[in-house]
């Protein structure tokens, strides 16, 4: 493993992740509609969740059984999050 | 550099401890059993953080009068805490490194870096919710805030247990007797990236929902 592309793997993964936190404080100074802003600070969050799990968490080296671990309870959480969404009085309004 | 050397049990037991290559293969999917434990424990942490998260945004799509509660919330002390734990992180990740390099006295440093950016993160938290409660804002105010308490309380006693780690290990690191059990500074470092991980949701959940 060459040690040194890591070391500076985790300095650009650390500026990215700052830059997108700073762009999601940013949101709060723009007058975005709810909805778009919403979408905007997840959108950012999930970007910033994959650079952690990818790099940090190092996903993108781990074998089929964590994948399993990592996918089966997030497709839990969609699946709880979907059906009493649709169950709810409101629908399936997420945002 | 410090000499490394491990305690009689660690040394018959190397294979408990050891992250090395060759134990690298003696598990399911070429994982250690520590690594493979560090997963299912996160696994089941996935689990418990979706069903609250899960739980907050059905209630706050059905609550939209929920965005003036979390206007109330010290963004300032949240976006702080952001950067801290992302500081905080990154500083582990650089220990991990630095272990596999056989830098112990940079392993100490970093360690020690880390634990004391927790520590604030614990510290803020706390200033947090001192101002809440002065507010008048307790769990039982309303449901936003029992969610808001339940969720970050629960985060910041995984906090503490990473903390409770990160010292062990630092305390090692000291006496320069991490030895065969260095292999724990990389996996504290992957349950470190996923309390990192659930703050980047929690943060916009509570503080920049609108």
């Amino acid at each position: 493993m060459n040690t040194k592309s890591k070391f500076s793997n985790h300095n650009v993964i650390f500026i990215l992740l700052a830059v997108l936190a700073f762009f999601s404080v940013g949101t709060t100074f723009l007058s975005l509609s709810p909805g778009l802003n919403n979408w905007y600070v997840f959108g950012i969050a999930a970007i910033m969740a994959l650079l952690v799990l990818i790099q940090y968490m190092d996903l993108k080296s781990e074998g089929f059984l964590v994948y399993v671990f990592f996918i089966v309870p997030v497709v839990l959480f969609a699946i709880l999050v979907v059906l009493v969404g649709l169950a709810s009085p409101n629908g399936p309004r997420i945002f | 550099m410090n000499e490394i050397s491990p305690s009689p049990f660690e040394a018959e037991n190397h294979f408990l401890f050891t992250d090395s290559d060759t134990a690298h293969t003696s598990g399911p999917e070429g994982l250690t059993p520590g690594r493979l434990g560090i997963w299912i424990l996160i696994s089941s942490e996935i689990v418990i953080f979706a069903g609250i998260l899960g739980s907050f945004i059905l209630f706050r799509t059905a609550h939209p009068e929920w965005a003036e509660e979390s206007r109330h919330l010290n963004l300032i002390a949240g976006s702080l805490n952001t950067l801290i734990l992302l500081f905080s992180n990154f500083f582990m990740m650089k220990a991990a490194d630095a272990v596999k390099n056989g830098e112990n006295n940079k392993v100490k440093l970093l360690l020690g870096l880390t634990i004391a950016l927790g520590t604030a993160f614990l510290a803020v938290k706390g200033y947090e919710y001192s101002m809440e409660f002065q507010r008048g804002e307790f769990p039982s105010t309303n449901n936003f805030w029992s969610f808001y308490f339940l969720m970050t309380g629960i985060h910041a006693l995984h906090i503490l247990g990473g903390l409770t780690a990160l010292s062990l290990l630092w305390n090692r690191a000291r006496k320069g007797t991490l030895g065969p059990t260095q292999g724990r500074v990389a996996l504290t470092g992957l349950y470190w990236s996923f309390v990192e991980l659930v703050w980047i949701f929690l943060f916009p959940l509570l503080y920049l929902m609108k």
